[in-house]
């Protein structure tokens, strides 16, 4: 018994270190190797026309923000359409849609779901089949809370000048981080999350994450693997590795900021991470065996560590595990059995492994300038408790409802900027 | 249990010494604004200098009297106005840190330095050897040789730049720019931009008459709308191929074929002579475009990109971006459009 | 020469070369943080291997002193807080065949009976019952509290339940925290090594640092030892998996993670050189 929970414990050890591993060389990547941003100084180009898909439901706080923001973008409006895709909002969203569209015309270009699956995933795909404009080669997607600059769109499709892309990804920066304690630590984790693992990811070849927000996909490249699915809890995970198993690749493009709420309360923080925890677990699900049976195209470092990003949600629950091994172990005994050996493990692992993510967060605000609110890195530890406790529920409680299928629902952040508050001083819209 | 009420305040306030940067930013914060994200620039090449042009036309007075003179700005920089007599310029302590308003066609000396921006409101020639820390010309400008701008140059009209002149920062024109040999710039912006003559882009870029169809080898595979080939790949000369190409290995496009879609290669890509790619050419290594060659849409490097003679990128309906580490022009190399050299570009 | 003036066309080159990355003000114009790196010199390689191993050195080489302040703050503790605990020494057997000695305590380890299991379940409980009372604000607080109260649960549970009598001792458990804390400590030179040495900090600061925190822990470990010691003796070994698991190693780990955050806070080299404020670099 004592054989088979060490064993057990070894494994989680060794996951845990090449997860550990992994964020250590990302950071020194970030910080030391070269950088790629190789689609970043496209300014002069035939600007192919362009679909932005902004999928609401009940938005009517932030939705009409949103597309002040793209109506004056810098992208030429005759080949640039916005689709804001309303579905079944009961607030005043389809009211304000309705305006800009009597408003815009022809730029505007709300399409209205009044039936069929729920949520994010479903809208797109409708949308993006039927929505007059969507045969636009290039689609962006925005949630409705995001801000864009003025250059943001022409940033986002430069990527796709280049034929291997199928899907572009920016930077989302926190608008509201001065609101609480949470806001500001997930403000540090973003810029880990961004400023140096999906560069790092960039540099190195492998496979940054659409995100499904401030980014798009190559129209060709979403009908070639089947469009949108709505049977998803994460469409942008699982886009990203259809699209990678396709042959297609992802650009990561760091300098194409755009704002975003964040959660403000920690019940909303939760709500969004379980979703993602269990968005994520089905994208492992479904393609972890594909791509561990390698495409031709997929170098083996590129496989490794979309098999990480796909396993980045199902860490947690492991760690889990692997604490409930080692208290089991800590009952038995085993640890003084082992000696000094054993004390150095724990401890090395305790801080080496603990230590990477904090590393990851430093280095990123230190790039971006953020000098003071690196200060408050102890107190991520209690954001990651957090995390830890409700992506280990959000698990557990999925497989043990798997065999249930839930109908889709809409699931989103909950809006909390005040209708005056649209932009923030020198933000966007500033001359 | 005092004694250990002691020792556990103690230690508490031991354990708490390093979190008081902690809880003092938590408290007390002194950096919790949101990162500026808004580009205020939108990609503008001449977002500098049309700055300086707006940040001129709020500070400059109305004219104190005809001819020159020294003044200053309304936000109290001083400045000197020249209509008549260049050379005065070249007088100890006259213009070097003064911002500089000329207010005539006029040809400078050379062999002058201004630490401040120059303003040039009617067309101007500046002599060799002149240093300037940013130019604005409402007209026409004409650096002559071993000229160096070490922040930004704008033109309203044609931009002449002379040989062996260095040019930093951006530069941009809102008519054309013309290179001599050995000028070294980094981001340049202007409809037509040519070293030595400007070159037209083939006549019918998507012509296919006598070229005869490509057939692409057994071992690609269609993704999406583009063709992927694992390895290298050689297209013979004078051939056309309908659609992307994205090759995994090495990419060389024999003399006069046509690729009517866009390349990519993971390594480097080689445009034979007279070799044509309607779309784009996207490298993650070196891009050469070979004399003669066109490339329609925008040439990108993540190393070094050689422009041959006559090479032509873009068109003037079809502006085009040029981006690699280093960039370089042989003599007629024409892009329509803009060039960035990360580390640098230059005409040879 | 000495005592030449500089070249002035020498000056007049690097005043022009300055005028690349020099603002209006003075100020060093520098990249867009999503370009933004950190030049690598050979400078800070050859610190950052020195400073990492140098640290390390030297405190191995002061590890007797330590041995021997914490055998002071182990008798002096235990007289001050009166515990009826024998402060010996061991022999820890260190790497190279080397030894070092460390406080030893010889104590009779008090064994929960069913009173101090119900006081404690009902502690635990009423612990519970806290961390659902507590406004949503406090989340992170409620799940901390959750998480101590579910390590608690196991203890109760095996002292209740378990046919094996508990495998731990005052003796093990100081020894266990106090090796791992000299490990810890060990563990510092190194990982501020690639993880702060590489920034552009000024070489003392990163010495100071180092200091301090190694500084810090010395003083920390036993004293936290000492009040886990003075807990057991008073509430049973039935709080030991929680005093361990939870306000042991990683308590270290946090000191650390605090110094830190701090020391990433501090203005880099160039910074102070040019006296350039932080910027959002737009």
């Amino acid at each position: 018994m004592i054989s088979l929970l060490v064993a057990v414990l070894y494994v989680v050890v060794g996951v845990m270190l090449v997860y550990t591993m992994r964020h250590y060389l990302f950071t020194l990547n970030r910080l030391f190797g070269r950088h790629r941003q190789p689609y970043v100084d496209i300014g002069a180009a035939g600007w192919p026309r362009v679909a932005v898909f902004i999928p609401c439901h009940n938005e009517e706080k932030v939705i009409g923000h949103m597309l002040d923001a793209l109506l004056a973008c810098d992208y030429p409006s005759e080949s640039f359409v916005l689709i804001p895709i309303d579905d079944r909002s009961r607030d005043g969203t389809r009211r304000i849609l309705e305006d800009y569209a009597a408003r815009f015309p022809g730029r505007v270009r709300p399409f209205y779901r009044t039936g069929g699956t729920g949520g994010k995933a479903a809208a797109l795909r409708d949308a993006s089949e039927q929505a007059p404009g969507s045969d636009a080669p290039i689609h962006l997607v925005f949630d409705a809370d995001y801000l864009p600059g003025r250059g943001l769109v022409k940033q986002l499709v430069g990527p796709f000048f280049d034929p291997e892309t199928g899907a572009v990804m920016g930077r989302v920066v926190p608008l509201n981080v001065s609101k609480s304690l949470l806001t500001r630590l997930l403000d540090l984790e973003r810029t880990g999350g961004y400023q140096v693992d999906q560069q790092a990811r960039m540099n190195l070849g492998l496979i940054p994450q659409y995100g499904g927000t401030v980014g798009g996909v190559r129209r060709s490249a979403l009908q070639a693997v089947g469009g949108w699915r709505d049977d998803t809890l994460a469409e942008d995970t699982d886009m990203t590795f259809r699209l990678v198993l396709a042959g297609w690749e992802v650009a990561y493009q760091n300098r194409s900021e755009c704002y975003e709420e964040v959660p403000e309360t920690w019940r909303s923080r939760i709500a969004q991470i379980k979703r993602w925890a269990r968005g994520h677990n089905q994208a492992l699900a479904r393609h972890w065996w594909p791509l561990l049976k390698r495409p031709p195209h997929l170098r083996r470092r590129a496989v490794l560590d979309g098999l990480l990003l796909l396993g980045v949600y199902a860490v947690g629950p492991l760690l889990v595990l692997g604490w409930g091994v080692a208290l089991a172990l800590y009952y038995m005994g085993v640890q003084l059995a082992a000696g000094l050996a054993a004390v150095f493990a724990v401890a090395m692992y305790s801080t080496l492994g603990n230590f990477a993510a904090f590393f990851e967060v430093a280095a990123g605000a230190r790039l971006d300038g953020s000098r003071g609110r690196v200060r408050l890195l102890p107190f991520l530890i209690v954001g990651f408790l957090v995390s830890l406790v409700s992506v280990t529920w959000a698990t557990v409680t999925q497989l043990a409802t798997a065999w249930r299928r839930s109908p889709r629902t809409w699931e989103k952040t909950t809006r909390h900027r005040p209708p005056e508050l649209a932009v923030p001083k020198n933000g966007v819209g500033e001359q | 249990m005092g004694p250990f009420l002691v020792l556990l305040g103690v230690t508490l306030l031991w354990f708490l010494l390093p979190l008081l940067p902690a809880l003092s930013e938590l408290l007390r914060p002194s950096d919790v604004a949101p990162l500026k994200v808004v580009d205020r620039s939108a990609g503008l090449i001449s977002f500098f200098a049309r700055n300086f042009r707006q940040y001129l036309e709020k500070v400059l007075p109305a004219e104190a009297g005809a001819g020159d003179y020294a003044a200053k700005l309304l936000d109290g920089t001083e400045f000197v106005r020249v209509t008549r007599r260049p050379d005065q310029l070249a007088a100890p302590g006259a213009a070097e840190n003064r911002l500089v308003v000329l207010d005539a066609p006029l040809t400078l000396p050379g062999n002058q330095t201004f630490l401040m921006e120059c303003y040039a409101r009617g067309p101007l020639v500046s002599g060799p050897e002149t240093n300037y820390r940013a130019v604005y010309a409402e007209h026409e400008l004409t650096l002559g040789e071993s000229n160096r701008v070490f922040r930004w140059t704008h033109a309203g009209g044609p931009l002449t730049v002379g040989a062996h002149s260095v040019l930093r920062g951006r530069v941009s024109s809102d008519s054309r720019v013309m290179l001599g040999p050995d000028v070294v710039f980094e981001r340049m912006g202007a409809p037509v931009i040519a070293h030595g003559s400007v070159q037209e882009p083939p006549a019918r870029p998507n012509g296919a008459n006598g070229l005869k169809a490509w057939q692409p080898p057994v071992e690609a595979r269609k993704v999406g709308d583009h063709t992927r080939i694992e390895g290298d790949l050689d297209i013979p000369k004078g051939v056309r191929v309908s659609g992307s190409l994205v090759v995994a290995g090495r990419l060389r496009i024999g003399a006069g074929a046509l690729v009517e879609g866009s390349v990519k290669a993971h390594r480097d890509i080689e445009l034979a002579e007279g070799a044509q790619v309607a779309g784009a050419a996207v490298t993650k290594t070196r891009l050469s475009i070979g004399a003669g060659s066109w490339v329609g849409g925008p040439a990108l490097a993540e190393k070094a990109i050689r422009l041959g003679p006559n090479a032509v990128v873009g068109g003037p309906q079809l502006p085009a971006t040029v981006s690699g580490t280093e960039v370089e022009l042989a003599a007629g190399a024409t892009v329509y459009g803009q060039i960035s050299g990360m580390r640098g570009a230059r005409t040879v | 020469m000495p005592g030449k003036a500089a070249d002035p066309a020498l000056q007049q080159a690097n005043r022009l070369e300055a005028l690349r990355i020099r603002g209006h003000r003075g100020g060093i114009i520098r990249p867009h943080r999503s370009m933004a790196g950190i030049p690598w010199t050979a400078w800070r390689f050859l610190t950052t291997v020195v400073l990492g191993l140098g640290g390390l050195a030297g405190y191995v080489a002061l590890l007797p002193w330590i041995s021997r302040l914490w055998q002071l703050i182990f008798e002096r503790g235990q007289a001050y807080l009166a515990l009826p605990i024998q402060v010996s020494q061991q022999q820890l057997a260190l790497p190279a065949g080397w030894q070092l000695t460390i406080p030893a305590v010889t104590a009779v380890t008090p064994i929960p009976d069913n009173r101090v299991l119900m006081i404690a379940g009902m502690a635990s409980l009423g612990v519970l019952l806290l961390s659902f009372l507590l406004p949503q604000r406090l989340t992170p607080l409620r799940y901390f509290l959750r998480l101590m109260v579910l390590i608690q649960a196991t203890a109760l549970l095996y002292f209740w339940g378990s046919p094996e009598p508990f495998p731990y001792r005052i003796a093990d458990h100081v020894y266990i925290l106090l090796t791992a804390g000299l490990v810890v400590m060990a563990l510092v030179p190194l990982l501020l090594g690639f993880t702060l040495h590489v920034f552009d900090l000024a070489l003392w600061r990163k010495v100071v640092l180092t200091v301090l925190i190694l500084g810090h822990l010395v003083v920390f470990v036993p004293l936290n030892v000492l009040i886990h010691v003075w807990l057991l003796m008073h509430a049973t070994a039935v709080v030991m998996p929680v005093l361990f698991l939870v306000f042991g190693l990683l308590l270290n780990v946090f000191i650390f993670v605090a110094f830190y955050g701090w020391a990433l806070s501090w203005r880099s080299d160039l910074e102070r050189r040019e006296a350039v404020p932080p910027v959002h670099a737009t």
